[in-house]
């Protein structure tokens, strides 16, 4: 018994034992792309260069087609709890909401038009309105997330191909909701330029 | 001498410890945790498959973009304007009339003929860049040509005849077909008309 288990133990110790789940400090690897249950996975602590720094992706919604003006993704069963990221890329014109580096959501926006262009950086929401009648334009946006005193807003629009927005960013009704119910004031809303 | 108490905690704890390692393994759990050599804060690293598909995050978000908005899209319906992520290579223009010189296949070399060592006869002259285009007329009289071979234009085809040709009287299976055939035409004529007269007979009778 005593010698058995010994040399089972000397034994395991020579199986190497490496895991590629895991990224070393630095070191580079390469991996083949992870799908799990329409989600593609990311090691822990990925971060890219092409995202914002602060941003840490754990996993994406796997969506290889792609979307059409008005679809979007929802899939909130794998994070519950956490911070609320929002990712707006303007340039493929498409939202992604992130919690805690789980991607939940993601849809194709409207943005503004070039001469009334949206800006990019990272805000926060300053205000949360379910419903709201827009002072400038007189015109309903539910579910709006104020990012700027400006009056650039996250809210629920008809996303439809060929048109734009005075820059603020428009999304689908029933994402809009679901979006309302998940961010919360002081969340962080990173826009990339178009 | 060991006593036995030590011997007995040296069994527990490599049992322990190769248990640790056996449930590593074969359940893929990181028990680092234990020791406080969990990583974190690993740094950026290009990630990247060895079949090349993506794998970078913008890259997996850009399949899903229903495409780029370029600057004055909106005021143009020209779809040329519209970028795509999705395309694997640059627009490529083509045109959409046939141009005025169009090259046809010629052999560049003679085909040799004659008995070996001869030097081969005199073939149609060739342009410099060694082909023909349909503008062109062959120059000067044409050489002898040598038997066996016969001169076709440049721009005709030739049509080869399948060898043998077509016999004048056909097979013993044609036939066969051809009759089972009449036979079916004349079955289907005969049930429409037969049904036709039953639904007139019953039709026309009296109530």
């Amino acid at each position: 018994m005593r010698r058995t288990s010994l040399a089972l133990f000397a034994a395991s110790l020579l199986i190497p034992h490496n895991r590629p789940h895991d990224l070393a400090a630095g070191e580079a690897i390469t991996m083949p792309r992870r799908e799990y249950q329409g989600r593609i996975s990311f090691p822990r602590g990925y971060t890219s260069a092409t995202l914002p720094r602060d941003l840490y992706i754990r996993s994406l919604l796997a969506i290889d087609k792609r979307m059409r003006f008005g679809d979007y993704r929802w899939d909130d069963r794998v994070a519950t709890t956490g911070p609320t990221r929002i990712l707006v890329n303007l340039k493929l014109q498409t939202i992604s909401v992130f919690r805690d580096g789980h991607e939940l959501g993601t849809a194709v926006i409207l943005y503004g038009s070039d001469g009334t262009p949206t800006p990019t950086g990272t805000f926060r929401i300053l205000e949360r309105a379910r419903h709201h009648r827009s002072n400038l334009y007189d015109a309903e946006m539910p579910y709006m997330l104020r990012l700027t005193m400006g009056g650039v807003a996250i809210h629920a629009s008809s996303v439809r191909e060929g048109f734009a927005t005075h820059g603020c960013i428009g999304i689908p009704a029933a994402f809009a909701a679901r979006l309302f119910a998940l961010a919360r004031k002081g969340d962080i809303v990173t826009i990339l330029p178009a | 001498m060991v006593s036995k108490s030590v011997l007995l905690s040296a069994a527990y704890a490599s049992l322990l410890i190769g248990g640790l390692v056996a449930t590593t393994l074969i359940f893929n759990v990181d028990f680092r945790f234990l020791t406080g050599m969990a990583s974190s804060g690993a740094a950026a690293a290009p990630i990247g498959d060895a079949a090349g598909s993506p794998t970078d995050p913008m890259d997996d978000l850009a399949l899903r973009s229903p495409g780029f908005r370029t600057k004055g899209m909106l005021q143009t319906k020209k779809r040329s304007l519209r970028a795509s992520p999705h395309a694997s290579s640059p627009r490529r223009r083509s045109e959409r009339v046939l141009s005025g010189v169009r090259d046809q296949f010629v052999p560049l070399a003679p085909p040799p003929f004659g008995p070996v060592g001869v030097p081969p006869a005199p073939w149609l002259p060739l342009p410099e860049d060694g082909r023909w285009t349909e503008r062109m007329t062959p120059p000067g009289p044409l050489s002898p040509i040598p038997p066996g071979f016969t001169f076709v234009p440049v721009g005709e085809d030739i049509i080869t005849e399948p060898p043998g040709g077509v016999p004048a009287v056909p097979e013993p299976s044609t036939w066969v077909t051809m009759i089972v055939g009449f036979f079916g035409i004349g079955t289907a004529i005969r049930r429409r008309s037969f049904w036709r007269r039953t639904a007139t007979d019953a039709s026309s009778a009296p109530h």
